[in-house]
């Protein structure tokens, strides 16, 4: 992954954080599109992965494919270890099975998902980020809802609840809730949130 | 986490560093850190003869690499120069809400005016590192200088990308000129750039609607950034980069000049002792680097030091320019000196070359000399 560049700003991921999570997290940090992190990191675009070329998974946070942990280790500075652990790799077998062939959870077994990541762009704080990581991970279960009463304990929500009243703009910085994306994101999971 | 890896500091390939882009941090980190090229040993002509093919064309190779990176030499007008940089540049510590001072390195082409600014910025660059480490209080890069070279046409965005395209930010390809610079004033922040170097100024135009938004841009960048601006370029004075003018353009681009300091370079003269010794010392430092099997002590600062003036008109970069053809030649040729003989079959730059007749007529005339007056013992 030479022609990865290293990133000047570094944002490290929280422990038990989804890949996904902190790809957005340093995405929004930086103020920049989701998909020019994507590719500034190496990660093939979703057209390319689902063709099978580049031995990834089509969901790069079910698994990544050769040389792209080298690549988003390179472009932020985290080892490449660490970035494979960032993905639902992780626990094939434990908390999922990975159809390694299709490079898809088997949806049939344990924590088995549907397509799209589980990440929570209403829960930018670094406790919303955390909860979203083991949701990523399969390990289901509600998320603090929203609300002003949760904002008084958890100034990230508050900032979150506003930014989900406001409409989206251009800008990527104050745009929390519309990151462009080459992948199929599940939206807001207002079941999850609720 | 494990902590993330220090930059760390190359100069493991010299090889490389014919490859480096200073438009990118890579590369600019690349420079900073090379280590100083190592002198091919000196040998006779005799230990050349035996020398294995294989032996001779390492040896000679290893001189052609040499001879084309002889520089930067310390000449007297790269130290005064790199004292009211330092100067300027350690004076702008005020608190953030002040505005700095901004530099200009306005000089004709030809008199090292990038060599010398690129030595400064490494040595700042050295010196910040030594102070503050590679790394910021928040975890960051620490950049202290970003370097950015102007191009032909840009504007005000193509001069945030540029700043953006240092420092491998990943949002280059959209959004406004305000998105730009609000990621490049975010990594500046973050990466606790202390000198913005804008190289190749007078590419701007600055009559024009895009040059006055940059100057305007500049003056953005002097309040909000925590840097000093140090520009280099050719005749920026003539350009009105510090006029103050009458009309709105010129009130535009005269708030730039109020804070911007003028520095300059001036060319090698004879017409004083001084000027002469000070050819010399060059002259000799010159020699002191050279790898040839056949130089001899004075073979350029006493056998050709009106020669070389005319040659280059005491522009630093048309002699090195000239002495480094001359050396690939005498390698080439077998030669393994330098003289009139060989240098008059090496073309060197169009101005140089138009300016010498003049010059060469005065010494040939003997109504100026390049030799300095002996002293008396």
């Amino acid at each position: 992954m030479s022609s990865v560049r290293t990133f000047p700003i570094r944002l490290p991921p929280l422990p038990g954080e989804a890949l996904d999570s902190w790809l957005e997290a340093l995405a929004q940090r930086m103020h920049a599109c989701m998909g020019d992190l994507l590719a500034s990191v190496g990660l093939a675009s979703y057209k390319i992965r689902t063709s099978g070329h580049d031995g990834g998974a089509p969901d790069w946070a079910v698994l990544l494919g050769t040389g792209e942990a080298a690549g988003i280790a390179a472009a932020t500075g985290i080892p490449p270890p660490q970035v494979e652990a960032m993905t639902l790799a992780r626990y094939d077998g434990t908390a999922v099975r990975i159809d390694r062939a299709k490079g898809r959870v088997n949806r049939h077994h344990l924590w088995g998902r549907a397509t799209g990541s589980r990440y929570c762009p209403r829960m930018p704080c670094r406790i919303g980020r955390a909860v979203a990581s083991g949701v990523a991970a399969g390990l289901v279960f509600r998320l603090p809802r929203p609300s002003p009463a949760a904002g008084r304990y958890l100034p990230g929500l508050r900032a979150a609840a506003a930014a989900a009243a406001t409409p989206c703009s251009k800008d990527p910085a104050t745009r929390p809730l519309r990151v462009a994306s080459p992948r199929r994101r599940r939206p807001h999971d207002a079941a999850l949130c609720r | 986490m494990n902590p993330a890896p220090v930059p760390a500091a190359p100069g493991d390939d010299l090889a490389r560093l014919d490859n480096l882009t200073l438009a990118h941090k890579e590369g600019w980190q690349q420079f900073v850190y090379a280590p100083a090229r190592q002198q091919p040993e000196h040998r006779t002509r005799k230990q050349l003869r035996a020398l294995s093919d294989d032996a001779r064309e390492n040896y000679d190779r290893e001189r052609r690499v040499w001879h084309a990176n002889l520089g930067p030499l310390r000449t007297p007008q790269l130290v005064a120069l790199h004292e009211d940089l330092w100067d300027v540049v350690d004076s702008n510590a005020q608190d953030g809400d002040k505005a700095k001072g901004a530099i200009a390195v306005d000089a004709f082409p030809g008199l090292g005016k990038t060599t010398a600014v690129l030595e400064f910025g490494k040595r700042f660059h050295q010196r910040e590192i030594k102070a503050k480490g590679t790394r910021t209080r928040d975890g960051h890069d620490h950049w202290p200088v970003c370097w950015v070279g102007l191009t032909g046409n840009t504007g005000m965005r193509d001069f945030n990308r540029a700043m953006l395209d240092f420092f491998a930010h990943p949002a280059t390809t959209r959004g406004t000129a305000a998105d730009f610079a609000r990621r490049a004033l975010d990594c500046v922040l973050s990466c606790q750039v202390r000198l913005l170097i804008v190289d190749d100024l007078h590419f701007l135009r600055w009559r024009e609607k895009t040059g006055v938004e940059v100057s305007n841009h500049f003056k953005y960048i002097a309040n909000e950034f925590p840097v000093t601006l140090l520009f280099v370029g050719v005749g920026l004075a003539e350009r009105g980069l510090f006029s103050e003018g009458t009309s709105y353009s010129d009130a535009v681009l005269a708030q730039t000049g109020r804070r911007t300091t003028a520095l300059g370079m001036q060319p090698f003269t004879v017409t004083t002792d001084r000027g002469r010794r000070e050819w010399r010392q060059l002259l000799l430092a010159i020699e002191q680097r050279v790898v040839l099997a056949g130089k001899h002590p004075g073979m350029l600062a006493d056998d050709l030091p009106g020669y070389l003036l005319a040659r280059s008109t005491g522009h630093i970069g048309s002699l090195m320019t000239l002495i480094n053809r001359g050396c690939q030649r005498a390698v080439r040729t077998g030669a393994e000196r330098l003289d009139e003989e060989l240098l008059d079959k090496v073309k060197n730059d169009a101005a140089s070359e138009k300016a010498r007749q003049e010059l060469q007529a005065a010494l040939a005339a003997r109504r100026i000399t390049a030799k300095p007056a002996r002293r008396a013992r």
